[in-house]
């Protein structure tokens, strides 16, 4: 057999084995890896500029409530006193149930 | 699978559907790996890098416009890959062909012996030489093909493949004389 014969034969044999599951599912496995990656870092991109949003809207209150440091503690107190009458309502419905057993 | 059957899969993986992609992944791993084997040297290295284009492709895939076919697309990504590793890693220094025992004499076509031969006269040519040869002349792309996946011109295609043959067919006689 000439050397081209041989150099054809050898450059035609195939280098890759026969279609693998096993090569297919570690592809499946990183891409759903990349894609969660991913996504998990979109979610932390819109974490920070929603937080950054808050901040932003929150510092003009700050400014006004220095310059209205009575009012703002009335007002503060009066936020206080709803939360706590509120709370003290969601405890006294929890516990219903419980008492009736 | 017809370029129909692969038209459809392609609509399906572009809308999220992971299943439509494992299938084209299955359908087309033996050419990827196959021509990344042979550009690579190092067939574990090669098999890392043909998983990692078709990662790449499946997070690429609204960029493909589907003027080649699939196939050619992912070589021609996993060819990036493994051209960008070697130039950072100087993966070349260890090769392995012991992947090419894997077939034997009958089932490969070749005796063992000239598909090592050939092997380590292919680790020997530059990489865009062994990746023009390595498509056209073990994987069956075109040489239009060829140019598409390495990004060259056609012409250049065509004188890396007549060159490259005629450096593995002369160190091919020179390991006979030994």
């Amino acid at each position: 057999m000439s050397a081209e014969d041989r150099l054809s034969r050898a450059l035609a044999a195939p280098a890759a084995p026969a279609k693998d599951m096993h090569f297919t599912l570690q592809v499946m496995r990183q891409a759903e890896a990349a894609r969660f990656k991913a996504e998990t870092g979109r979610r932390l991109l819109r974490g920070a500029a929603l937080a950054a949003l808050a901040v932003a809207a929150l510092l003009p209150l700050g400014g006004w409530a220095a310059e209205n440091a009575d009012t703002a503690l009335d007002l503060g107190l009066a936020v206080g006193g709803v939360a706590a009458v509120l709370s003290v309502l969601r405890g006294l419905r929890r516990g219903a149930p419980a008492r009736a057993r | 699978m017809t370029g129909d059957d692969e038209a459809r899969l392609l609509a399906d993986a572009r809308r999220g559907d992971a299943r439509a992609f494992s299938r084209l992944v299955d359908a087309n791993q033996q050419a990827v790996r196959g021509f990344l084997r042979r550009f690579a040297g190092h067939w574990a290295d090669a098999d890392d890098l043909a998983q990692e284009a078709f990662v790449t492709a499946w997070a690429k895939l609204s960029r493909f416009e589907g003027r080649s076919s699939f196939r050619s697309w992912v070589c021609g990504v996993g060819y990036r890959i493994a051209r960008d590793a070697r130039r950072s890693h100087a993966r070349a220094g260890a090769r392995d062909f012991s992947w090419l025992e894997e077939h034997d004499d009958v089932e490969a076509g070749a005796p063992l012996e000239d598909r090592l031969a050939v092997a380590r006269a292919m680790a020997a040519l530059p990489d865009d030489q062994r990746a023009a040869v390595a498509l056209c002349l073990s994987e069956g792309f075109s040489h239009a093909e060829a140019a598409a996946i390495l990004d060259m011109p056609l012409g250049t295609v065509k004188s890396h493949v007549t060159r490259g043959r005629e450096r593995l067919l002369k160190m091919l006689e020179s390991e006979d004389e030994r």
